[in-house]
């Protein structure tokens, strides 16, 4: 992929939580103690990048940062290394005025629409307040406005003057997508954007998706932990496992020809309807505690294929194959 | 091993008594779970899945009601019974396990209290033995140094763990039922994967019979021997769970299916069920699916009876489709 083509790119991104330093602590270290920063490191030393009018899917399980990552490339979190570039310019060297036009560009939709909509907002004006405080549309016309956003979703008209406990669940999950796509954006990161809905309204919710992406030639970076609607949406997967990614590529490549023993259990747990009795045979293990990873390849306390070094070093992403990545001791032993 | 009693519900009906009057939540639910089988009950969210466990465990409260039917757990009728008879079959021939372990486990006791507790309710059994007997059921689950985990908090075990926990505690004293509502909705799928197969071998080993609750399709269709699909507080189509998934022949069962992505070749439009799910307080007259419904005709305006496809396999619809459906998978 050149880089003239992707949208955006986040190079060596890293985002740790944690507490601060206290004073005591800094003082003690000053007086020879060897205090260290306890740091949760969500992502670390991550490379994406996403291409204009491309749908990448961002999959793993809970607690390894995928929503971090989401957060970082939708600019709602600062990384504590690394570089974010948008159309190939670095963001740290942009102007305020700049940086504002991107924001607009990058959209997210979340989740729980009900929990990220203001519930004293009507759903007209929830889905105006942006576009009329960034000017693109005049307050006079806010219900017309409204009335094409509507359109756009899939809204009945009706509905512009409810709250959003007055809306069903589908209907609040529209009202979130148009209130993003409200300021005219090019890239959208959907967060598990339809994990809460019934089966018959994610359907429609994902189809609302695709006919967006044909109309507005939107990019999309699409979080999720169902790997039935991430193969149906998505051109692209990353596989994230504890703040690292393990495997990326095609999406066909990869539920045709998974690599990383993660990738591989992933897929054979994946819940599918099948009219035939199947005996489960899970990966053992918890996921582990992001506070306290394990050595080397974070996976290894997992994997069935284990080998002596996989707990000494981490594995780097390498090319197995054109455009598919993978992060195993295993491959160097092929 | 006890040879296992079997639960039969028959015309179950629930209502709920409320100002705009009597609304019917169930609508003449039946079934019959064999010993050592697992029901699927599938529908969305208001379809009457939850509160079909509900009603069964007798844990409805004012102003539901059951109105009419009979549930019996080993020829049994269950709503005879007083509270107190019905207190001694609760948590001991049939058990529940919800969504959210964190909701239903006492955050202040320490697992072997809670344990204990529930072994001491039905049995009269020395501390020893109830403890050998709380170590037996946590080792069953798979979890690891059961000895330790005893006299952790349940803010201490991971949420994959703590529903482990809940499902050792349903299985304490050893129930002929265990009613499962969505276990597995808010863990993730390597951890479902562990939990599902946990369960497939209870059933396996004890003859327990399990009814899961679900409105996913695809997580009991491996694991179910039976298949309920609800709509609207009735049961539209059941039958063995190759037969239903294979060949569905109500219009609901086999938009459900249609609309899930992964039979669906990607990329492709998903197929999507028109219109909304009805309120039970305005349920549209006959089979309450006939407004979304590509086949309804005037007879739909009736409420359609049982017809049986097969011997084992039967639906509520005049218009069934007959031929399998074919998956682009």
């Amino acid at each position: 992929m050149s880089d003239q083509n992707s949208l955006l790119t986040l190079t060596g991104v890293t985002k740790r939580f944690g507490k601060p330093f206290s004073k005591v602590n800094l003082l003690l270290n000053q007086l020879g103690a060897s205090l260290r920063n306890e740091y949760v490191y969500a992502v670390s030393n991550i490379n994406l990048q996403v291409a204009s009018k491309e749908v990448v899917g961002l999959v793993g399980e809970s607690g390894c940062g995928k929503s971090t990552l989401g957060r970082l490339a939708g600019g709602l979190l600062r990384p504590d290394g690394g570089t974010r570039t948008w159309r190939g310019k670095d963001m740290t060297a942009m102007t305020p005025e700049e940086i504002r036009g991107v924001r607009l560009s990058v959209q997210m939709i979340f989740q729980d629409p009900y929990a990220s909509l203001n519930p004293r907002l009507r759903a007209k004006d929830s889905v105006t307040e942006a576009p009329i405080y960034h000017g693109l549309v005049s307050p006079k016309n806010r219900d017309e406005f409204a009335q094409s956003l509507f359109a756009k979703v899939g809204l009945n008209p009706e509905m512009m003057d409810r709250y959003p406990h007055q809306l069903s669940g589908g209907q609040r999950s529209r009202l979130g997508i148009a209130r993003a796509l409200a300021v005219n954006p090019e890239f959208l990161i959907c967060d598990e954007a339809v994990a809460a809905l019934d089966v018959s309204i994610q359907a429609q919710v994902l189809n609302l998706f695709m006919d967006l992406r044909a109309d507005f030639n939107l990019t999309y970076l699409f979080i999720s932990h169902d790997l039935g609607v991430v193969r149906h949406l998505t051109d692209r997967v990353v596989i994230m496992y504890l703040g690292r990614i393990v495997e990326e590529g095609a999406t066909a490549e990869i539920f045709a020809r998974a690599n990383h023993p993660y990738t591989k259990a992933l897929l054979s747990e994946m819940p599918v309807i099948r009219a035939q009795h199947k005996t489960f045979h899970p990966v053992m293990g918890e996921i582990p505690s992001p506070m306290n990873p394990p050595s080397g390849c974070h996976f290894h306390p997992r994997c069935p294929h284990a080998i002596k070094r996989c707990s000494q070093e981490a594995p780097t992403l390498v090319q197995i194959a054109p455009g598919h990545l993978s992060a195993c001791h295993l491959n160097d032993l092929k | 091993m006890n040879p296992r009693a079997h639960l039969r519900v028959e015309n179950l009906v629930t209502e709920f008594v409320t100002r705009q009057g009597v609304v019917r939540a169930l609508d003449e639910i039946s079934f019959e779970l064999h010993p050592g089988q697992i029901m699927g009950l599938v529908g969305e969210s208001g379809s009457g899945k939850s509160l079909t466990g509900f009603s069964i465990m007798g844990l409805l409260d004012p102003p539901g009601r059951v109105s009419s039917g009979r549930i019996t757990l080993g020829g049994k009728d269950l709503n005879l019974m007083n509270s107190e008879q019905l207190r001694r079959i609760r948590g001991n021939r049939m058990a529940m396990i919800f969504q959210d372990p964190m909701m239903t486990l006492n955050p202040v006791m320490k697992i072997s209290a809670q344990m204990i507790e529930t072994i001491r309710a039905h049995r009269q059994v020395s501390n020893t033995q109830a403890l050998e007997e709380c170590l037996q059921a946590l080792k069953m689950v798979g979890i690891a140094s059961p000895e330790e985990r005893l006299n952790a908090y349940p803010h201490q075990f991971s949420g994959g763990m703590r529903q482990r926990v809940a499902i050792a505690i349903a299985l304490l004293n050893k129930p002929d039922v265990i009613i499962a509502d969505e276990p597995t909705t808010a863990l993730d799928v390597t951890i479902q994967g562990q939990i599902l197969s946990v369960i497939q071998n209870i059933c396996r080993q004890t003859g327990t019979s399990v009814i899961w609750i679900t409105h996913d399709l695809s997580v009991v269709s491996g694991l179910a021997d039976q298949i309920s699909v609800m709509y609207a507080g009735r049961i539209v189509e059941q039958g063995p769970s190759a037969s239903v998934l294979s060949q569905p022949a109500h219009p609901y069962t086999r938009g459900l299916i249609r609309s899930v992505p992964s039979v669906n070749q990607p990329h492709k439009r998903l197929y999507q069920i028109p219109g909304m799910a009805p309120s039970l307080a305005h349920l549209p007259r006959g089979c309450a699916f006939n407004p979304r419904c590509e086949r309804s005709s005037v007879e739909c305006l009736e409420k359609p009876d049982f017809t049986a496809l097969s011997p084992s396999h039967r639906l509520r619809c005049v218009h069934p489709y007959f031929e399998p459906l074919e998956l682009d998978k």
